[in-house]
Formats: C-alpha cells, sequence, structure tokens
C-alpha cells in the first residue's frame, strides 16, 4: 500500500517532458538502502517473488518497462535483485522511465537526507511528498532559499488506512498553519491527485 | 700431782686439754662462722664488683673508673678523683640498689648536686671522654655472665610488651586468616562470581550489543553518509553535466522529485508481501499505457 501512495506521485507526473528544458531529478528515500545502486542498476518489476525471477524478468523485461528511452540499453544484474527492497525497486524503476539517466536518480536513506542534495542541486522547483516534509514541515524550511519553488504533495497517505488517520492529520496540519504556505509563497501544498495538473502547468510551461 | 700427773699422763699428750675442749668447740665454729662470712663476703663483693661494674656506667659519677692519669687536667693530676668522691661509693652503691638497673644516661645530669663538683676547666673534657669512653666498655661487660642475664632478662618481654607483640601477631593471625578466609570465600564466590562476570558479561553482552548496535547505527549513518555521498556525487555529476549543456544554449530548468520508499517497516513489510508490488505493477502499466495512449 505503500507503494501504491509512494508510487503515486511518480506516477502521476507525466511522463512527457522535455528533457531539453527539464533536467528532472528524482530523490527517493529508502531507510534500508545500504549502497547505492550502481547506475545501470535495472530493477525488476516484479523479480524476486519467484524462483525463476531472473529468467523470468529476462523475458519479460521488454513488456514490463513502460516506454522509456533507457530501458533497452543497459544489461541486467541478476545478482542485485534482492539487494534493494521492492518498494525502492518500484520507484526506482518508475523514476528511470522519467529521468533522462539513471545517475539523476539520487536515493537517500533519512528523513531529511534530501535536503543537503537539494541545496546542492538547487532546483527551480521541488516536489515533496508529505510524508517527507518533516515534523511541522522543519524539512522544506530548510529548502527555502536554497530552491526556487517546493511544492508538498499531500493527500498520498489518504487512502492508507493503515496509519492511524488522527496522526495523519496531525501531521498534515503543519501546512494548514505555516505561514510559508501559500499562494506565491515559496511552499504551495498541491493533492497528491493534481500533480499531474499541477506538473503540467509548471513542467510543461503551461503556467 | 701425780694423779695430775697421771691423768695428764693417762690423758693422751695430743688430745686438747678439756678447758680448751670448749675453746676447740669455739675454735671450731668461728673460724668455720669467719671464713664462711668471708667467702660470702667475698662472693657478695664479688658480686656487688659485678653488678656494679654494670651499673657504674649507668651512675658513673658514683665510682668513676680512674681517669688517665695524664689528662688535661693535669693540675689536678690525683685529686680530682680521689678528693672528691663526695658521699660517692657509699651511697652510690644503695642507691643502686633502689633504682631500677637500666637508667640510661639521664642520672649522670644530676650529677652536680649528688655532690659531686661540676668538672672544672679541662677536666670537663677528659670527663666526658671518660663517658665515652664507658659508653664503650659497657658493651664489653654486656658480654659478662650479668650482662647476659640483664640483657636476657632485658630481651624477655614484659606482660605489657607480650601482650602487645601477642594481640600484634593476634591480629596478623586474623588478617591473614580473613585474607585466607576471603580468598576462600573469593574462590567460593568463583562461580558466583563467573556467574556474576558471565551475567556482567551478558550485561556487558547488552552493553556491547548496545555498543554493537550503536556501531551499527554509526556505521549506518557512515553507510547513510555514504549513500548521500554517492548520491550528492551523481547529482554534482548530473549538476556539471546539466551546466556543460547550459552553457550550450536555452537554461535548463531543475525540478526534483522527492518521493520515499517508505520506512524500514513498511519497506520489509513490502518485501514480504507480493501482492502490493504486483498491484503497483498493474498500476504502472495502466498509467503508462494512460500516458502512452494521452
Amino acid at each position: 500500500m505503500q507503494a501504491n501512495n509512494s508510487q503515486s506521485i511518480l506516477s502521476h507526473l507525466p511522463a512527457e517532458h522535455d528533457p531539453n528544458t527539464t533536467d528532472l531529478f528524482v530523490l527517493i528515500h529508502c531507510p534500508t538502502l545500504t549502497s547505492l545502486p550502481p547506475l545501470d542498476y535495472q530493477p525488476l518489476p516484479d523479480a524476486a517473488t519467484s524462483v525463476l525471477g531472473s529468467s523470468y524478468s529476462q523475458i519479460s523485461t521488454p513488456a514490463a518497462t513502460p516506454g522509456s528511452e533507457l530501458q533497452s540499453i543497459s544489461p541486467r544484474i541478476a545478482a542485485s535483485e534482492s539487494s534493494y527492497p521492492k518498494a525502492f525497486d518500484t520507484l526506482y524503476q518508475q523514476a528511470l522511465s522519467l529521468v533522462s539517466h539513471s545517475s539523476r536518480i539520487l536515493p537517500f536513506t533519512t528523513q531529511a537526507g534530501y535536503v543537503q542534495i537539494l541545496k546542492h542541486l538547487a532546483p527551480q522547483l521541488v516536489y515533496v511528498t508529505e510524508e517527507l516534509s518533516g515534523t511541522d514541515g522543519e524539512s522544506v524550511a530548510q529548502l527555502r532559499g536554497w530552491v526556487g519553488m517546493t511544492i508538498v504533495v499531500a493527500g498520498e497517505g489518504l487512502a492508507d488506512t493503515e496509519t492511524e488517520d488522527e496522526g495523519t492529520r496531525e501531521r498534515r496540519r503543519w501546512y494548514e498553519r505555516s505561514s510559508m504556505v501559500g499562494l506565491g509563497k515559496e511552499v504551495e501544498v498541491v493533492d497528491a491527485a493534481r500533480v499531474g495538473e499541477d506538473w503540467g502547468k509548471r513542467v510543461g510551461g503551461r503556467e | 700431782m701425780a694423779n695430775d700427773r697421771g691423768q695428764r699422763s693417762r690423758r693422751p699428750l695430743y688430745a686438747p686439754p678439756s678447758s680448751t675442749r670448749q675453746q676447740g668447740t669455739l675454735g671450731y665454729w668461728v673460724p668455720l662462722i669467719t671464713i664462711s662470712t668471708i667467702a660470702i663476703g667475698g662472693l657478695a663483693a664479688w658480686i656487688w664488683s659485678e653488678r656494679s661494674d654494670s651499673e657504674e656506667d649507668d651512675r658513673p659519677h658514683n665510682d668513676r673508673p680512674p681517669r688517665p692519669a695524664t689528662g688535661q687536667g693535669g693540675a689536678y693530676p690525683t685529686q680530682g678523683a680521689q678528693p672528691y668522691p663526695g658521699p660517692g661509693p657509699v651511697p652510690g652503691p644503695q642507691q643502686n640498689v633502689n633504682l631500677p638497673p637500666h637508667e640510661g644516661p639521664l642520672p649522670s645530669q644530676s650529677g652536680g648536686p649528688q655532690g659531686m663538683p661540676p668538672p672544672v676547666g679541662g677536666e670537663a673534657a677528659s670527663y666526658y671522654a671518660g663517658r665515652s669512653t664507658h659508653a664503650q666498655t659497657e658493651q664489653q661487660h654486656d658480654a659478662s655472665w650479668y650482662g647476659q642475664v640483664r640483657g636476657a632478662i632485658r630481651r624477655t618481654p614484659s606482660p605489657q610488651q607480650f601482650f602487645d607483640s601477642a594481640s600484634k601477631q593476634v591480629g596478623a593471625a586474623a588478617a591473614a586468616a580473613g585474607a585466607a578466609l576471603g580468598s576462600i570465600i573469593e574462590e567460593d564466590k568463583d562461580p558466583y562470581y563467573e556467574d556474576d562476570t558471565r551475567r556482567g558479561r551478558v550485561g556487558e553482552g547488552e552493553v556491547f550489543s548496545d555498543h554493537e548496535r550503536w556501531s551499527e547505527e554509526a556505521e549506518e549513518k557512515t553507510r547513510v553518509g555514504a549513500v548521500e555521498a554517492e548520491s550528492g556525487k551523481r547529482a554534482d555529476a548530473a549538476l556539471r553535466s546539466a551546466r556543460d549543456g547550459k552553457g550550450q544554449g536555452k537554461s535548463k530548468r531543475t525540478v526534483a522529485v522527492v518521493v520515499s520508499a517508505g520506512s524500514g517497516n513498511e519497506s520489509a513489510y513490502e518485501q514480504d508481501s507480493t501482492y502490493h508490488s504486483e498491484h503497483a505493477v498493474s498500476l504502472l502499466d495502466s498509467h503508462s499505457n494512460h500516458t502512452s495512449a494521452g
């Protein structure tokens, strides 16, 4: 379920964006990550679930991967299938379909680990999932001045019935009362279902 | 007269007269008593001399040995010793009897009030020199019988000393026994102790595991740092390439998307279950179809 919710932010993003005008980085938070995946890492969509994973995935790779410019190039590393969590694999694969190169996928392991990377990247636009915004949005607040615009993708965990709703509401409340959130300010809140529209407006140049 | 003669003649010539028999008994006892008295006196004198010999070091002013004749007090070669014994020889021994045998050199300080005139002039040097020689002779006298006896007596511990030494020994014995007991107890406690240490080791193990946990955390931190450093490196490389591309023409817009693969538990849960990932794949497929269609 978590994979679905996390996936949604990437899956809501339209795949078509002009790589000439937009440099897309995908930062994936994965606490259990022990090492960075190699640049030619190809996560298997449903591998490691069966004993015949490697052979099966080799066959099914072209069908499972969505239309992307990178999928057919890099060979598969069969040994690295089980070294990464499923959710990370799924996100990684989704990110591979979006970014121009696999080096644009930047995993991090701590909740606020992306802040330093974003400060380094200094992007004009940042989409941050709500669950990584930190307590009372302090991680987002740390990005102020370093990034152009921060969009907190909210509502991802709405369908998540596993976590207690109280905590979710408590956590969600920070941008409802925060002074840095608002129209024309540095931080905006977008519902996860409308990320695609927002993306089309901002990235697609239809602002 | 003849009778007298006859009696006289009857009487053996060598036999003493009857009147002299009493004198004979007298002559028998008197010499015996006299001789024995003399002998006893001599013995007593010898003993006394021995005693006073050893005592004179304690009280050198009472019966001092003759000073060296050619002392510095040449003006009084003999007078210094002889006309000034004062009450010396007679009360000296009596005092010696009453006094404890070992008085030390302290009574010599009272030599003046006891009648000895303070040494005058150059006499003092020889006086004290004589004292020092007496101190030397004391050890020689110690070798004598009385000295040995006195030494033995002196070496015999007094009750207080005996008690002290006994208590010391008892204390030492108690200490030794305590130490031995302690060692025994320790030996007895050894299994417990080992148990304790083992338990402590378990506790230590917990601590150590804590430490290990901590080090694992530290490792994870470094690993995390490694991951993020690698990410940063990649970002740097990508940024550089983007700048290089930026130099060519129009500026690119950098967009970052931060997503989460969930926390460790959730990811582990995800690792366990295959349903969600399959579901995700199906979503992904539909989405890709949708996007490709759209």
